[in-house]
């Protein structure tokens, strides 16, 4: 029960190829930050005119903001998370649709996760961000190709 | 390897700067009432770490590491201060670990005269990075 706040660490992310029968998750190590999600629908007027005053509308199709990770960088691509990261910017190239999930812990505890998935693909890598004094950081953005966003029932962790 | 060891273990094995100042004569802190001239006293002021979502990572930031040179004349302590900021400066510093260290140089601040000990100083200010 997270009842009075809890902060965000904790979250895990992950893709895998869409097949059947399903692949496991590759989970996307050494998450520094999530950004994103946002679901807002279209906003459409079904204004009539009538003796009301008031202005009507109701929602329409439901964009889905671009899933932007960041990464503490690995540039070596044989070794660890180096060789998932290059992974990520190979499905850039492709740019084949994979199924993302991103999982953020339910409780304190972080016993059980609630996880968001979809389908889409990688439309950014950002390898090269190497500030002179501070940790090199893989960024990656991920647009939805999906009929649905899914959201679980919390439980336990898929990645 | 703690920080403070890995910059000890820089500094001792500098030729360049042990010639100014001997390694027996480079310390983990403490006073300098008792100790010959010149003198470096180095620590860290304040170490980071870093998290990912999952927990600590192995890079850790030491933001603020103080390295201060005692010696009879000003002359003397820019000297070795030189000497120092040569070799805490720059990436994979010679003689650290091998992990490696990067240190940064970030100001110098001059120390006010001890007159019970007649020593001019100079506080140099570091920024390391390094794994652990």
């Amino acid at each position: 029960m997270a009842d009075g706040g809890m902060i965000g660490n904790g979250v895990k992310a992950g893709y895998r190829i869409v097949d059947s029968p399903l692949a496991a998750f590759t989970e996307i190590g050494q998450l520094l930050n999530v950004e994103g999600i946002d679901l807002n629908a279209d906003k459409i007027s079904k204004t009539t005119h009538s003796t009301s005053r008031f202005k009507r509308h109701f929602g329409g199709m439901i964009e889905v903001s671009d899933l932007v990770m960041e990464i503490l960088a690995n540039p070596d691509e044989a070794s660890g998370e180096g060789v998932v990261q290059a992974a990520l910017h190979a499905l850039l190239i492709s740019g084949e649709n994979v199924n993302w999930r991103i999982e953020k812990p339910v409780d304190r505890t972080q016993s059980a996760y609630k996880g968001y998935s979809f389908d889409g693909s990688v439309i950014g890598v950002s390898p090269l961000q190497v500030p002179m004094d501070g940790p090199q950081v893989f960024r990656l953005t991920v647009v939805f190709d999906d009929s649905t966003f899914t959201v679980d029932t919390a439980g336990a962790s898929e990645l | 390897m703690e920080i403070e060891k890995a910059v000890f273990l820089v500094l001792s094995g500098n030729s360049s700067l042990t010639a100014l100042c001997p390694a027996d004569r480079i310390y983990p802190d403490g006073e300098i009432q008792n100790v010959e001239l010149p003198t470096i006293k180095h620590f860290a002021v304040s170490d980071r770490s870093l998290y990912e979502h999952q927990g600590r990572v192995e890079l850790r930031q030491s933001e603020f590491y103080q390295v201060s040179v005692y010696a009879s004349t000003m002359l003397e302590v820019r000297a070795i201060a030189e000497a120092v900021i040569a070799a805490l400066s720059g990436l994979n510093l010679v003689g650290s670990p091998e992990e490696g260290i990067t240190g940064f140089h970030r100001s110098t601040a001059r120390l006010g005269y001890d007159e019970d000990v007649r020593a001019c100083g100079l506080g140099l200010d570091f920024e390391f990075w390094y794994s652990n």
